[in-house]
C-alpha cells in the first residue's frame, strides 16, 4: 500500500520569474482578503452604542488588548496594532487550513502529476520565518531606542554571558518561527496520513484538534510579541512586569 | 548499511521523553493549584494551555527534524 505522505515543502504553481507562488501564498492572499472583507464590512457604520456586527468585533478587540495589558502592563498598548494584527492573521490562516478541501484536495495537473491547489498558509516556513523577522526587527528597533549604549553592552559583557545572552537573542526569531510552523504542519500531515490509514473518525478528530491548535498557536505568537516587545523597551531587562519576565527566557 | 530510517524514528521518539515529562508536571502543578483556588480556575486554565504549549514547542522541533530526514530518506 502506498502512503502519500505530504512534503513540509510546499508546492509552487507557478512562477513569475523569481517569484515562486505556492499552495500557501495561494491561501495567505485568500486570508488577507477575507481580513481586509471583514474589517471594511464590521466597521461600517461605526456608532457609540455599537450594533451586533460591531459589538462582535468589539469583544475580539478588547480581548486581545486585555491579554496584551496582561502581559506587558500599560506600555503594551503602543504594541498592540503589531501584536493584534499578528494574532488575526496567524488566526484566519489557520483556521482556512482546518476549512475542508484545502490541502487534501489534488487536481490533474500537467504530465499527470497531482497538484494540491491550496495549504495552509502558517505550513510554509517562509511564512512563519517573515512574521517572526518581523518581530525580531521590531524589538531591536525598540530595544535600540529605549537605550542603545545599554543594550549593546548587554551582549558584550560579562565575557561569556554577553555571548550567551546575544546566541539566546538571535534564536528567538527561529524558536517563533519553527513553533508556529512545527504545530500547523504536524497537524497537516496528521490529517493527511490519517486519511490514508484511518479514514473513519480518526481524519475529523484530528481536524477539530487542528481547530483548537489554530487559536492556541496564534494566542502563543501574540503573547510573545508581546513579552518580547516589553522586556526590549524596559532597559535592559529591569524592572520585571510581575512575573512576565521569566517567559522570555524560554527557548 | 543507511541508518537514516533510525534516524526519523530516533529524533521524534526521543525529542519526545522531555516534553511530556514537562507537559506532565505542568498539568499537575496546575491541577493541584485549581483544586486549592478553585475561584481562579478560569484564569488558571488559560494560562496552563499557554504553558503546555511553550513546553510541547520543543517535541514540534524534534517533530519537524524528523519530518526533514523522512523527506530525504523517500
Amino acid at each position: 500500500m502506498e502512503l502519500h505522505v505530504p512534503d513540509i515543502k510546499p508546492e509552487v504553481l507557478v512562477t513569475f520569474g523569481t517569484l515562486a507562488v505556492t499552495n500557501t501564498l495561494l491561501t495567505s492572499f485568500i486570508a488577507v482578503i477575507l481580513l481586509l472583507v471583514g474589517a471594511i464590512a464590521l466597521t461600517r457604520k461605526m456608532q457609540l452604542i455599537p450594533g451586533r456586527r460591531q459589538m462582535a468585533i468589539e469583544i475580539v478587540i478588547q480581548g486581545l488588548l486585555s491579554l496584551c495589558e496582561q502581559t506587558g502592563g500599560q506600555a503594551a498598548r503602543t504594541y498592540f496594532p503589531l501584536v493584534a494584527t499578528l494574532f488575526l492573521y496567524i488566526l484566519v490562516a489557520n483556521w482556512i487550513g482546518v476549512v475542508p478541501g484545502v490541502g487534501s484536495f489534488h487536481i490533474e495537473g500537467p504530465n499527470h502529476t497531482e497538484i494540491t491547489p491550496l495549504r495552509g498558509a502558517n505550513s510554509d516556513l517562509s511564512m512563519t520565518l517573515a512574521m517572526a523577522l518581523l518581530v525580531f526587527l521590531f524589538v531591536q528597533f525598540t530595544a535600540l531606542k529605549a537605550g542603545p549604549k545599554a543594550y549593546i553592552m548587554k551582549f558584550l559583557w560579562p565575557p561569556f554571558i554577553g555571548q550567551l545572552e546575544l546566541i539566546s537573542e538571535l534564536v528567538r526569531p527561529i524558536s517563533l518561527s519553527m513553533r508556529l510552523f512545527g504545530n500547523i504542519v504536524a497537524g497537516f500531515i496528521l490529517v493527511e496520513v490519517a486519511l490514508q490509514l484511518v479514514p473513519a473518525g480518526i481524519p475529523i478528530i484530528a481536524l477539530f484538534f487542528e481547530l483548537f491548535v489554530g487559536v492556541i498557536q496564534a494566542l502563543i505568537f501574540a503573547i510573545l510579541a508581546v513579552a518580547f516587545l516589553t522586556l526590549a523597551a524596559a532597559s535592559h531587562g529591569g524592572g520585571a512586569e510581575h512575573g512576565e519576565a521569566s517567559e522570555s527566557h524560554e527557548h | 548499511m543507511d541508518l537514516t530510517p533510525l534516524a526519523v524514528s530516533l529524533a521524534i521518539g526521543l525529542g519526545a521523553i522531555g516534553p511530556g515529562i514537562g507537559v506532565g508536571l505542568i498539568g499537575y502543578k496546575a491541577m493541584e493549584a485549581m483544586g486549592r483556588n478553585p475561584d481562579a480556575i478560569g484564569t488558571m486554565s488559560l494560562w496552563m494551555i499557554i504553558g503546555m504549549a511553550f513546553a510541547e514547542a520543543i517535541a514540534i522541533y524534534a517533530l519537524v527534524v524528523a519530518f526533514t530526514l523522512f523527506g530525504k530518506v523517500h
